[in-house]
């Protein structure tokens, strides 16, 4: 709806010019960022925000003398070591665990520490799920491929809960023989209506509300929801890939429900927005943070994996 | 503190009218003009008052004049007809002399022997426009004489004098040039009156609220000038007949129609065109007026598009008034009004090679509406009654489609998605007012009524189908609605305490029934005027006002016809404001300059503005009271407004130096921000030179502090975790910067200024009249700022996405008008 109403408004302006601004003054603050799941060892990776008039590459901003440690209450849990390119990892290899509160803190030379607190959720149960090729086109298409649908059923805990669901098919580097290369990755796949212009987001999974049931991933390929209309329920998801050919990559799709915290959740709404926040017609929305006395987020998921293979087309 | 000094001062006021009025044996001496006013004797003569009372209208086509002055110079004593042309003078004489006047006309003298109440229907004829009658057309009541405050009557003839955007003369426009109004967004007809913010003007027209009064995505308002009568401006010192906003009151009225003989305009532009046709259907018994006025930008762009795409827009009102006088007593108007726009666009792509044509078609379109029977009774010489009848209803819609088709057989469809979107609000509103004038004392108008109102807050429906697409048909919150009931009685009167001193008091009473729930206030409204020289006058001003309705908006301060009017729930309390202005009034002999002085202070409760990242377009059913913050406000500041009302060159120079913040516990980490358009400085200087008694130059200066935005203050390189793979920097080309906003608000464009100018050059045709007018807006083109906004940019490398820089977006920069007008 906005998108051609911005248009409509522009054919009555005139021209764009660049301009100086003399903006408020803004000191640098460090920027956290930390996804943790019980799959992974601990990881944070800082950056230092900058000025907007600031002309250096924000992107090689890196924090590299901080020292940073996870806690559980006052309990020290683990000590991430700089490993290069604003990032620590744990010195011990340790992995975190569902349900359970950690807080990250970090002290630096010459400032303030910063902390920030989350919870990895726990997993999703998946009860059922099956996947079905769609019937093809009766009309001819050289461009048509395979379609498929998928359904998944997985149980919903009371109280507010917030899952991402995203379906994966593993990819070849171009320069490898096949996908067995170790530079191949999963990539996700595009379901029906979330990928496609002004619309995306609203109506490829049935079910949802599309006002307030849930946001997109930032490509629209990935769905984020809450439980607001299933709250403490059975969920069951339909959905329609894109198609998809048969000659690439393995014969099957990866699955992936992720049980978010909502850190998580809030941070990849606004993300969203702030990206995509269209100037004329919007207020700004400023990217969610947890992290006090800095940038970032510290978040915490859990995964449910599940592989689906490629039914066999009638 | 300061409103509990205020209360304080009006309590006493309020004590002191009391004993006046309840005890008529009370001598009060006013020392301040040596006058001695003796309440005792006044008794007496009231058995030797008579009443004088009737209706002044235009002598050429026997409409009604609001506000003209109906005075006695030797009693000094006088009143001002009202919104029906009514006025009622009681006079404790056996002979006076009445001088009637009005802006724009001849002032009329009468000498007149009492031996009975007498109802007079008295005739002023227009001024006829030469420079040698100028200087003696008089000029309606005085803003000395005036009990109101903060109010401000702009002649019709004055907003057609003056330059405006492509040449459309444009109330709202006009409105925004007075002190305490501000613009909003270049170019557009949002008002922001003395910090608040556009849904908390209530616009009336013919007593019905218009709640989207925009056009052209809010770059003309909906009032056709050449069907309006009378406008006026209440900003503060609201006077409790009115209800319902917090900020200010537009009051619309529209041409009665010609009782006496048939009459005319035409009107082209180069954006839109217009006409006006009225007469009498009965000659002095009843008379009509249509009006109507069409854009044509939809026809000029239609040639140049391609032929598989579609892309017009266009608007269009129209107006019609009925206006029959039933009786001497009873007078009955019909009036209706229909305005709408409409965007839209469609394309079609053939694919040869997939034997598919995709089709896309999208629609915007908004569209008021309203209709109101009102009539009038005169009950007796002191005694006035209206009662209303109206229907308003505002509706928005937007829909897009996307379909592909098989090429060679179109009626083949291979998939198809549409998504629609309608809001709106519709009120049935019932009044009933009466003014009752007892004694020259006193002015009394009271009066109830009642408003059904029913919002639908959004509806969102889907439907989809196709080729390998589960099909979908659904419509989210269907027939979604809130109705609620706003019901409010109302009793004022406008007092004459001493000599020098008179108030405007009343109360209004008003409930709010949403869902369970029942909202109740009593609103005090104050104005008093303490007149210590002839021509001088303190006023000041204490108003509590309620608003049941809000809006949300849509858009970024474009006041938008997207703005979603949601009402008071269980969940969202009414909007409150409370206001307290005081200032000095002004004015020469014979009224021909004026000035106004005014400070003023307005608190403004339960606010609501969106919580931060909400994506406003998604909003519809019972969303939004999720989606909302509640908070307050206020603003504060000083107005000057200097005004030459007669003469060669008329105009005004207004100034307003204003503060305005918002506080919202969730914003901004609970600390105080400047509102959207909190703007420091407003200058507008508005000036109509009558050069030949044919030519007419008008010039508009305006300047004003550059808008408060807010807008990212520093960058950093934001991360995002794919669960499929390793953690990575998101968007496929790993360049995407984030934006950390400061405070809100906190950076300011650019100043603005623009200079218009006109001409319109009069010629009498013998049957008629033609006026050419051409003219220039922004004549310096001056590229003011419309938005700012950042980007991406690239570092001298240009190998990477790495900091943002401002880009400002102006709009309209010198754009000469022509219009063409015949009037027979």
């Amino acid at each position: 709806m906005k998108y051609p109403l911005s248009l409509l408004i522009l054919l009555f302006l005139g021209c764009e010019t660049i301009v100086e601004v003399d903006p408020p003054e803004y000191d640098s603050e460090p920027v956290v960022t930390s996804f943790f799941s019980p799959d992974s060892i601990w990881s944070v990776t800082m950056h230092r925000s900058l000025g907007i008039t600031d002309k250096r590459d924000v992107t090689r901003e890196y924090i590299s003398d901080a020292s940073v440690m996870i806690m559980n209450g006052s309990n020290m849990v683990d000590i991430l070591n700089y490993v290069g390119y604003g990032r620590y990892i744990s010195s011990a290899g340790g992995f975190p665990r569902d349900g359970i509160s950690y807080t990250l803190r970090i002290d630096f030379p010459s400032r303030a520490n910063i902390q920030a607190t989350s919870v990895a959720p726990s997993p999703v149960i998946i009860s059922d799920y099956s996947i079905e090729p769609l019937p093809p086109s009766p009309e001819p298409n050289p461009f048509s491929r395979t379609k498929y649908q998928l359904k998944i059923v997985f149980s919903d805990n009371l109280g507010m809960n917030f899952y991402r669901i995203g379906v994966y098919r593993r990819e070849r580097n171009q320069n490898a023989f096949d996908e067995t290369d170790p530079d191949s990755v999963y990539r996700t796949i595009d379901f029906e209506g979330l990928s496609s212009g002004w619309s995306c987001g609203y109506s490829a999974v049935e079910n949802i509300d599309p006002i307030d049931g849930g946001v997109t991933g930032l490509l629209c390929e990935e769905f984020v929801v809450t439980d607001r209309l299933f709250d403490g329920k059975d969920y069951s998801w339909n959905g329609i890939t894109s198609g998809l050919s048969d000659e690439i990559g393995r014969n099957e799709l990866r699955l992936i429900i992720s049980s978010l915290s909502e850190d998580y959740y809030k941070y990849l709404q606004s993300l969203e927005r702030n990206v995509f926040h269209d100037p004329l017609l919007e207020e700004p929305a400023p990217v969610y943070s947890n992290v006090n006395g800095g940038l970032g987020v510290f978040a915490g998921y859990t995964n449910t994996t599940l592989v689906l293979p490629f039914p066999k087309e009638n | 503190m300061i409103r509990c000094f205020s209360s304080v001062i009006y309590c006493i006021l309020l004590v002191c009218w009391s004993q006046k009025t309840d005890a008529n044996h009370l001598l009060i001496e006013a020392t301040t003009d040596g006058i001695l006013i003796d309440q005792q004797l006044e008794q007496n003569n009231e058995k030797n008052r008579h009443v004088i009372s009737g209706f002044v209208v235009d002598a050429e086509s026997a409409e009604s004049l609001i506000g003209a002055t109906v005075y006695v110079p030797e009693l000094g004593i006088g009143t001002t007809t009202n919104r029906y042309g009514f006025f009622s003078l009681s006079i404790p004489a056996d002979s006076v002399r009445l001088v009637v006047s009005h802006i724009g006309y001849l002032p009329l003298t009468l000498e007149q022997t009492l031996t009975e109440d007498l109802q007079l229907n008295i005739e002023l004829s227009p001024e006829v426009t030469g420079l040698d009658e100028v200087e003696v057309v008089a000029v309606g009541e005085s803003v000395v004489e005036a009990v109101q405050m903060s109010h401000i009557k702009l002649p019709v003839g004055t907003i057609r004098a003056l330059p405006v955007l492509a040449g459309e003369t444009d109330i709202f426009k006009t409105l925004q040039l007075l002190p305490g109004v501000q613009s909003g967004r270049e170019g557009t007809v949002g008002l922001y009156v003395r910090g608040g913010s556009p849904d908390q003007n209530l616009v009336l027209l013919d007593g019905v609220t218009v709640y989207n009064a925009s056009h052209l995505y809010g770059f003309l308002s909906v009032f056709n000038s050449d069907a309006i009568k009378d406008v006026t401006l209440i900003k503060g010192g609201v006077p409790a007949r009115y209800g319902g906003r917090l900020s200010s009151v537009i009051d619309l009225s529209m041409e009665e129609g010609n009782l006496k003989e048939f009459e005319g305009t035409a009107s082209v532009g180069i954006l839109a065109s217009s006409f006006t046709f009225q007469g009498p259907i009965k000659k002095d018994r009843a008379s009509f007026i249509v009006a109507a006025r069409r854009t044509y930008l939809d026809l000029l762009v239609y040639p140049f598009l391609p032929e598989n795409e579609k892309a017009g827009y266009y608007f269009y009102d129209a107006s019609a008034k009925v206006n029959y006088i039933v009786t001497s007593k009873d007078r009955v108007y019909l009036s209706f009004y229909t305005g709408r726009d409409r965007g839209y666009w469609r394309d079609r792509r053939s694919l040869e090679f997939s034997n598919t044509q995709e089709r896309n078609r999208g629609d915007l379109g908004w569209r008021n509406l309203t209709a109101t029977t009102r009539w009038n009774r005169v009950w007796g010489s002191r005694f006035f009654s209206n009662a209303l009848l109206g229907y308003t209803r505002y509706r928005i819609g937007t829909r897009n489609q996307e379909e592909v088709r098989q090429l060679d057989n179109l009626s083949t469809i291979h998939s198809f998605y549409r998504t629609s979107f309608l809001s709106g609000i519709t009120d049935i509103v019932g009044r009933m007012d009466f003014d009752f004038v007892p004694n020259p004392s006193h002015y009394i108008r009271f009066g109830a009524g009642g408003t059904v109102h029913t919002y639908n807050t959004g509806t969102f429906s889907e439907r989809k189908f196709g080729e390998d697409i589960a099909p979908v048909d659904t419509v989210y919150h269907p027939d979604y609605q809130i109705r609620a009931v706003d019901a409010h009685a109302y009793v004022e009167d406008e007092v004459q305490l001493l000599s020098n001193l008179s108030m405007n008091a009343g109360v209004r009473a008003s409930s709010f029934f949403v869902r369970e729930r029942r909202y109740s206030f009593l609103q005090p409204r104050f104005n008093i005027r303490w007149r210590f020289a002839s021509n001088m006058a303190l006023k000041s001003s204490f108003t509590i006002l309620k608003q049941y309705s809000h809006l949300l908006p849509v858009a970024n301060g474009l006041s938008l016809p997207l703005d979603l009017w949601v009402p008071a729930t269980d969940q969202v309390r009414p909007q409150s404001a409370t206001q307290v202005a005081a200032g000095l009034a002004w004015n020469s002999t014979q009224n021909k300059y004026e000035a106004t002085v005014e400070g003023f202070y307005k608190w403004m409760n339960s606010q609501i503005e969106y919580s931060e990242g909400v994506q406003t377009n998604n909003i519809s059913g019972d969303t939004w009271q999720n989606q909302i913050e509640r908070g307050k406000g206020w603003s504060y500041g000083g107005e000057l407004f200097i005004r030459k009302r007669t003469g060669r060159l008329t105009g005004w120079i207004g100034y307003s130096l204003t503060r305005t913040q918002r506080n919202f516990p969730e914003l901004n980490g609970g600390r105080t921000f400047p509102y959207r358009y909190d703007r420091l400085h407003d200058v507008s200087t508005a000036l109509i030179w009558q050069w030949k008694e044919s030519i007419e130059v008008s010039a508009v200066w305006v300047y004003g502090t550059g808008q408060a935005v807010w807008l990212p203050v520093g960058s950093f390189y934001g991360l995002r975790h794919d669960p499929g793979g390793a953690m990575d920097y998101f968007e496929q080309d790993n360049s995407r910067l984030l934006s950390v906003y400061g405070d809100r608000n906190s950076v300011r464009m650019r100043a603005y200024h623009r200079l218009d100018l006109s001409m319109h050059m009069k010629r009498n045709l013998g049957w008629g009249q033609r006026t050419l007018s051409f003219g220039v807006y922004n004549a310096y083109s001056r590229r003011n700022p419309f938005l700012l906004h950042t980007e991406e940019a690239r570092d001298e490398r240009g190998d990477n996405l790495n900091y943002l820089r401002f880009k400002e977006i102006s709009a309209f920069p010198v754009l000469p008008f022509i219009n063409y007008r015949l009037e027979f």
